[in-house]
């Protein structure tokens, strides 16, 4: 199995509870999930949807055209109808058999004209009606159903609207024509609704109602079942987590011993710090919880990142999260951790800029930002997580390595990674929690001593006087403008760049995936390695060998460990989710190589498995700057 | 046609446009459901719910609207607490 499945409506209106109940259901029936949310920012009532694969095998993308396509409204079926394929299927309410598909009170005028020119190009009538009649002549197996007739009869005689179980309602329907039994969407109702008895049998009751009622009405069990196999997949049910990519982070700062996290609530970070407020504890020795730790939400991100510094000189692990226009503000503060070289911890989600930009869109255009955010030079790690699991395990080693060489670390993610729901194996984490250098201080203590490792052990503040300045100091941190020390300290700072490239495992620095002789090399970073390691069959077998390097340490660059990859390579090609393919750049900077294509996606939406094929397929056409845009 | 959406008691949902409230019987109902009892033609008020626009109209602007969905009022579910995620 490996479907498609695009559910829509109008922000607010129980998108986000439909595309969870159709995740958490197929998780539990065995199977692996991925699944995005694409949602406009504020804006309630503008158009939303969850766009989930379901698969057999663990899938780390999604893939157009779309298999089934639910919507809760209109505008779902303007927006999403050319995106399903023949012979795929779309479920909706029956009562919106009249609307007009130009008439969404929400959609872009933009879209809008993008809509009445396909209406025009294919001959559709403006109207769900005549929408249905094009799908069915291009094999689609349209199912409008009466949903709120079926729950205005469940509901009688209470004070439930209808629109509240209609997302149900809707995905209880597409699990029945895609053969999942009953029993799996009560299991996704009881996990979603945990606590809410009356939801859950409100919700049960419509369950019972469309399982019942679309088996008669359509007789759907031979044709579609069969399809769709969901029925196959049932009491096959391995442990395994099913988180968002802000929960997957907020795991491995928890299991990596984060004490202190601070934040400004911004979008797509702060649901991070949510989770860890929510559900962290502390445990002693013996089981029992001794306390949880710290979540501050600060007045901005300017003292978020200073409180961070703060808790990390104190010596418990710390931490703040952020986005694009966060981090701009957090830039003096990384500068003031790079020249006393506090071990502070910015988790970094990228999304579309300049400024606000598109808040809730995915973007990987901030790559070289934080490589060079910060005046002067000083040393830093950046490392750039491409799933769940490794964002799980890179926020443990983020604080390792912020202690262990005692620079500040940005770990790089997504909104594709932050929004992003999937199943992940239970990971088991035996990365020990390495503190580097620590010491008690006392009377001679000098805290930025030149060791031969380029190393000065550490006290934690209150254990030995100390000095903390943004000036450049001598080795007790006092202010000095000597031209001997400033050139030692310089130095000092500097090359931990060195030790840090000598010192991280190459399992850090980049990941290859596909056969080791190869003709082409795809060069990505990020939750775009998604798309491009789950497109590798497929490419291969168009005729080419093709393998993966997936880039993780972004700074200091690993030069010398990827360009035994690039070498043996005929064809260098980059994929990543900006215009210039940043990646790119510091490949050509590094190897004074030009990289032979880019396919660049910049729209906001993740780059998809189906497009990295056809990317590739225009550049063995002879294209060498191929741009994406597929999505909605 | 007697049916709730011509009816000045009935309150499309603010988001799901073809089901709504009606306020006098206090219960959920579909835009095309009626004809019933206490149906009564819609009245020019001040302010107006423009489903079409989704949103609330001063009667200066009604010339925008004219070939528009337009409603005494629009019902917000209150209840609902679907996560909206911010987008600042
Ligand atoms: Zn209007």
């Amino acid at each position: 199995m490996d479907l498609n499945i695009i559910i829509g409506g109008p922000q607010g209106g129980g998108v986000e509870t439909a595309g969870m109940l159709l995740v958490r259901a197929t998780a539990s029936a065995g199977l692996e999930v991925f699944g995005i949310r694409e949602y406009h920012s504020n804006i309630k009532g503008k158009h939303s949807y969850f766009h989930v694969r379901v698969a057999d095998k663990p899938v780390n993308s999604i893939k157009l055209p779309a298999d089934i396509l639910g919507g809760l409204d209109p505008e779902t079926l303007a927006t999403h109808f050319s995106e399903v394929r023949r012979g795929g299927t779309v479920v909706y309410d029956e009562a919106i058999k009249e609307k007009v598909l130009t008439k969404s009170p929400s959609m872009d005028p933009a879209k809008l004209n993008r809509l009445r020119s396909a209406l025009a190009e294919k001959g559709i009538k403006d109207t769900i009606e005549g929408l249905r009649g094009h799908l069915e002549g291009e094999g689609v197996r349209v199912y409008a159903f009466p949903f709120s007739e079926i729950i205005s009869e469940i509901l009688k005689g209470t004070k439930i609207p209808i629109e509240r179980t209609m997302n149900t309602a809707i995905t209880s329907a597409i699990l029945s024509i895609m053969g999942f039994e009953k029993h799996i969407v009560y299991e996704a109702v009881d996990g979603l609704f945990r606590g809410k008895a009356e939801v859950v049998e409100i919700n049960k009751m419509v369950i019972d109602a469309v399982y019942e009622e679309f088996k008669v009405k359509f007789q759907v069990e031979n044709r579609d079942k069969e399809e769709y196999e969901g029925d196959k997949y049932r009491d096959k049910v391995k442990k395994r987590l099913l988180l968002a990519g802000n929960d997957a982070v907020a795991i491995g700062k928890i299991v990596g011993g984060l004490r202190f996290q601070t934040y400004y609530p911004i979008t797509p970070a702060a649901d991070e710090s949510l989770a860890i407020e929510e559900s962290a504890k502390i445990f002693n020795e013996e089981g029992n919880v001794i306390g949880s730790p710290i979540v501050i939400q600060s007045e901005d991100e300017i003292s978020a990142v200073g409180m961070a510094i703060g808790g990390a000189l104190i010596g418990v692990r710390s931490a703040t999260s952020t986005s694009g226009p966060g981090f701009s503000l957090m830039v003096e503060g990384l500068g003031w951790a790079g020249i006393n070289e506090v071990p502070l911890v910015i988790t970094y989600y990228q999304r579309g800029g300049p400024s606000t930009g598109l808040p809730t869109r995915h973007s990987q255009s901030d790559l070289l930002f934080s490589i060079f955010a910060g005046h002067g030079e000083f040393s830093r790690i950046v490392i750039a997580s491409g799933d769940h699991r490794e964002a799980i395990e890179d926020a443990v080693k983020c604080f390792n390595y912020a202690e262990m060489f005692q620079v500040p670390v940005i770990h790089l993610l997504d909104k594709g990674l932050a929004n992003s729901v999937t199943t992940v194996p239970i990971p088991s984490i035996e990365i020990p929690i390495v503190r580097g250098s620590i010491v008690n201080g006392g009377e001679d203590y000098e805290r930025f001593r030149l060791t031969e490792d380029g190393i000065s052990p550490r006290a934690f503040l209150g254990r030995a006087i100390q000095w903390y300045t943004g000036d450049e100091h001598n080795e007790r941190g006092n202010i000095c403008e000597d031209p001997f020390v400033r050139e030692e300290m310089y130095r000092k700072r500097m090359e931990k760049s060195r030790t840090i490239l000598k010192e991280v495992p190459d399992e850090d620095k980049a990941r290859f995936y596909g056969n080791e002789k190869y003709d082409g090399l795809l060069l990505t970073w990020g939750t775009t390695k998604g798309a491009v390691v789950d497109a590798l069959p497929t490419l291969n077998a168009l005729g080419e060998r093709v393998s993966v390097l997936q880039v993780r340490l972004m700074e200091p660059f690993p030069a010398d460990y990827i360009s035994k990859f690039i070498a043996s390579s005929k064809r260098v090609v980059s994929i990543e989710a900006n215009y210039t393919g940043q990646l790119a750049w510091l490949v050509e900077r590094y190897f004074m190589r030009e990289v032979d294509c880019r396919v660049l996606k910049y729209t906001g939406r993740m780059v998809s498995e189906d497009e990295v094929v056809s990317a590739y397929r225009r550049i063995r056409g002879g294209e060498r700057r191929v741009v994406l845009t597929g999505g909605e | 046609m007697k049916v709730c959406k011509e009816c000045r008691w009935w309150r499309p949902d603010a988001v799901l446009i073809y089901v709504g409230e009606c306020e006098r019987k206090q219960i959920s109902t579909k835009e095309l459901d009626g004809p019933c009892e206490v149906f009564a033609k819609k009245v020019e008020s001040e302010f107006m719910w423009c489903s079409d626009c989704r949103e609330t109209f001063h009667k200066s602007e009604a010339k925008r609207h004219r070939e528009h969905n337009t409603y005494q009022e629009v019902h917000v579910d209150e209840d609902v607490h679907e996560y909206i995620s911010a987008g600042d």
